[in-house]
């Protein structure tokens, strides 16, 4: 590993004793942290309950953004914005969420393109070029570091307020984001000094602050103690995501959880395209006058966004320049009209996450909305149309997910309560299928979606050459029949195969997910009739990949073809 | 069968101890299904390995923590509650117990291996080769 920047290095000698200190009397309690795509917040079980740590500006919610004018990048958290448009200079990167772990290749990306900072594509399948306007020169960074740098200011944030140092962080994250998107998250972590304890889906953390209500109920003799079935769906600026739970005693299991790269951003853009048609072209060059120009519009639409949640049509006046003005009022219909599909589509979500937790609507106790989308009226109409339930009011839907991450940050770091308010659990549940290639090009899913963890299953497979030496174990994520539609997490090849004929070794491939969702995979040879493997068993942590997976599922295709192939075992009695 | 019919399978198949599921969620054979349920949500407040940090200055932790197993218990308990909660998956399991199955595929394989380095599960996660690059 490479000797950190000094920007990053935070530990001191005097620091690690303080810590050792104070860690053999009490566990630390890791802090919750949510950054969203828009905006962030930090939280801590205090002791007796969760408390929102507030700036120096007492903001408890925080922009999510690092501007690069100065020498020194300075964050959301720390830094004053003289106005909005600041943020939309070209300085200052933002929506960072959802870029980290993606490469050129991807829509997201693609959409963020019309962002006032620099996102180049070069459609091949790397990281996209993302750069700041620093005094009219484009000054290159990385999402990691981006994350970072704000990780770094929400965590001296909080030591000054806690008075003591921050090491160990719950992370909320969506639904959607890979295994691949989750290391990048954790090396953000690691430069801002920061080990991750939990990375915790959002709705998963809602669910947990919803279990400590009703288990808060049931002491108080309000609720009944039985089992709640509770929807959750949370859309952000940058994500939508839903989760099925069932809650009793305190115990919140996850039964399914469904999730797309969809948000506020995505209707914020149809909407700026809505209103000015040739947008794309329009601000292709992107000089400074564009940026400009760029910043007004989507101030303009945004403020329009949040008017129409309350008014039935707004009126947009703005001044693009060259004579070029936006005259326009947009009724709710119109928008609504405009995003249909997104709408549609967060619909579909709600009611594939209920058909996989195989729960009907009658047996909803509870629909909880929440991300800063949730005050959208057509939203709060298809999650009332889906599950037939007006909305939970006792949760503020944009602190949930963070006071969530602190009450599982509490939890799994051993502390308890005199009170019983955090004898609480979350059981968690893969959110997609992990597996390997094998019968050609098919993807042979071990865990399935929506499987609770920690969890270990198997599953043999044979070569499919005689005297087959060597075999390849490809392990792809995703719910896709065609592998290459999966993310790839990782290969490695079993080696010493003895030599026999096709079909009769048994290669067992086994994924092991413990409770810190890490994934480990491991591979054997076992001859029939042999007590003991042929060879020593392979340990793999996945995942292994860096960037450009495609490259690498290509080039192992190129290289290889179907000589290391593996064909699944049917055994007796199946089919 | 389905794939997926056989991964459900496997994981039905008898633990090493030959304790019967009931044993496992420590339920009677004709307990109900509310029963199993909060059988199950009050082992895996003791059994599971976030639950389980609670206790790790006590003496449960002492026994717990002396098992170094990653979970293991927690996943064999919700393997139980997996086939007594489903209740096809249940009546198919009480036939199998009567008639007594023979031994699946024995789990010589991988399954039976024990990883090294899986003690308590914080730490699982390494600082190292975990989060960094």
């Amino acid at each position: 590993m490479a000797e950190p920047a000094p920007a990053y290095t935070v530990a001191s000698d005097s620091e690690a004793t303080l810590e050792e200190k104070s860690s053999s009397h009490l566990p630390e309690i890791a802090i919750g942290i949510d950054i969203g795509t828009s905006q962030c917040s930090v939280a801590v079980w205090n002791g007796s309950e969760v408390e929102l740590i507030r700036n120096t500006r007492n903001q408890k919610l925080m922009r999510s953004y690092v501007t690069f004018k100065d020498e020194i990048p300075a964050g959301g958290v720390s830094n004053q914005l003289a106005h909005e448009y600041e943020m939309l200079s070209g300085a200052a990167v933002f929506n960072i969420k959802r870029l980290v772990g993606r490469v050129d290749t991807d829509p997201v990306v693609h959409a963020s393109k019309s962002l006032p900072f620099l996102v180049q594509t070069l459609n091949i399948g790397v990281r996209p070029f993302i750069a700041a306007l620093v005094k009219n020169m484009w000054r290159s960074t990385t999402p990691e570091e981006v994350l970072a740098i704000f990780l770094i200011e929400l965590r001296t944030m909080a030591e000054l307020k806690l008075k003591r140092p921050v090491r160990t962080v719950v992370l909320t994250i969506p639904v959607a984001f890979s295994r691949f998107q989750l290391t990048r998250i954790e090396r953000a972590c690691a430069m801002a000094g920061l080990q991750v304890l939990r990375l915790m889906p959002e709705p998963t953390a809602v669910a947990l602050l919803y279990a400590q209500q009703q288990q808060q109920n049931v002491h108080e003799n309000m609720g009944s103690g039985s089992e709640k079935i509770a929807v959750i769906f949370n859309m952000g600026a940058g994500f939508c995501d839903v989760a099925v739970s069932a809650t009793a005693g305190g115990v919140s299991q996850i039964k399914a959880l469904a999730g797309t790269a969809l948000g506020g951003e995505d209707i914020l853009l149809n909407t700026m395209r809505h209103l000015l048609p040739d947008m794309d072209s329009h601000f292709s060059t992107r000089g400074m006058e564009e940026i400009t120009r760029m910043g007004l519009l989507r101030v303009a639409t945004q403020d329009a966004i949040h008017k129409l949640s309350s008014l039935s049509n707004v009126q947009i006046d703005v001044d693009l320049g060259n004579g070029r003005k936006i005259c326009k009022v947009l009724d709710r219909e119109e928008f609504e009209e405009v995003n249909r599909e997104i709408f549609e589509k967060c619909e579909s979500l709600i009611r594939q996450c209920l058909h996989d937790a195989k729960v009907d609507t009658g047996d909803i106790s509870d629909v909880i909305l929440v991300g800063g989308c949730s005050n959208i009226p057509k939203l709060q109409k298809i999650v009332k149309g889906v599950c037939k339930k007006d909305p939970y009011t006792g949760i503020n839907p944009l602190e949930a997910a963070v006071r969530g991450a602190a009450l599982e940050g509490a939890v799994a770091s051993g502390v308890n309560d005199p009170f019983g308010s955090l004898d609480l659990l979350t059981i968690q549940a893969t959110p997609l299928s992990i597996g390997v290639r094998a019968d050609g090009n098919s993807f042979i899913p071990i865990i399935h979606q929506n499987t609770t963890v920690p969890v270990r299953r198997d599953m043999i497979f044979t070569t499919v050459h005689d005297n087959q030496a060597e075999a390849m174990i490809i392990v792809y994520e995703g719910d896709d029949k065609v592998v290459e539609k999966n993310h790839l997490l990782g290969y490695f090849k079993i080696t010493g195969i003895p030599p026999a004929p096709k079909g009769v070794p048994e290669i067992n491939v086994c994924l092991d997910i413990d409770a810190a969702n890490v994934l480990r995979v491991f591979a054997g040879v076992i001859m029939p009739g042999a007590q003991n493997p042929a060879a020593p068993v392979m340990e793999v942590r996945m995942p292994t990949v860096d960037d450009g997976h495609g490259w690498c599922a290509e080039a192992l295709n190129r290289s290889y073809g179907s000589t290391l192939d593996l064909v699944t075992v049917q055994k007796k009695g199946a089919r | 069968m389905s794939v997926r019919a056989e991964v459900a399978q496997l994981a039905v198949a008898p633990a090493p101890d030959r304790r019967s599921l009931y044993e496992v969620l420590r339920v009677r054979k004709n307990a109900s299904q509310v029963e199993i349920k909060t059988a199950y949500r009050t082992l895996a407040k003791l059994h599971h390995p976030d639950a389980r940090a609670r206790f790790m200055d006590s003496s449960i932790a002492a026994s717990a923590a002396a098992e170094e197993d990653g979970g293991r218990d927690f996943i064999e308990i919700h393997n139980a509650y997996a086939t007594l909660s489903d209740p096809d998956a249940r009546a198919q399991y009480d036939l199998k117990l009567t008639v007594g199955s023979p031994r699946r595929w024995d789990s010589v394989g991988v399954s039976g291996y024990r990883s090294p380095g899986r003690g308590r599960f914080h730490q699982t996660r390494r600082w190292e080769t975990d989060q960094c690059w």
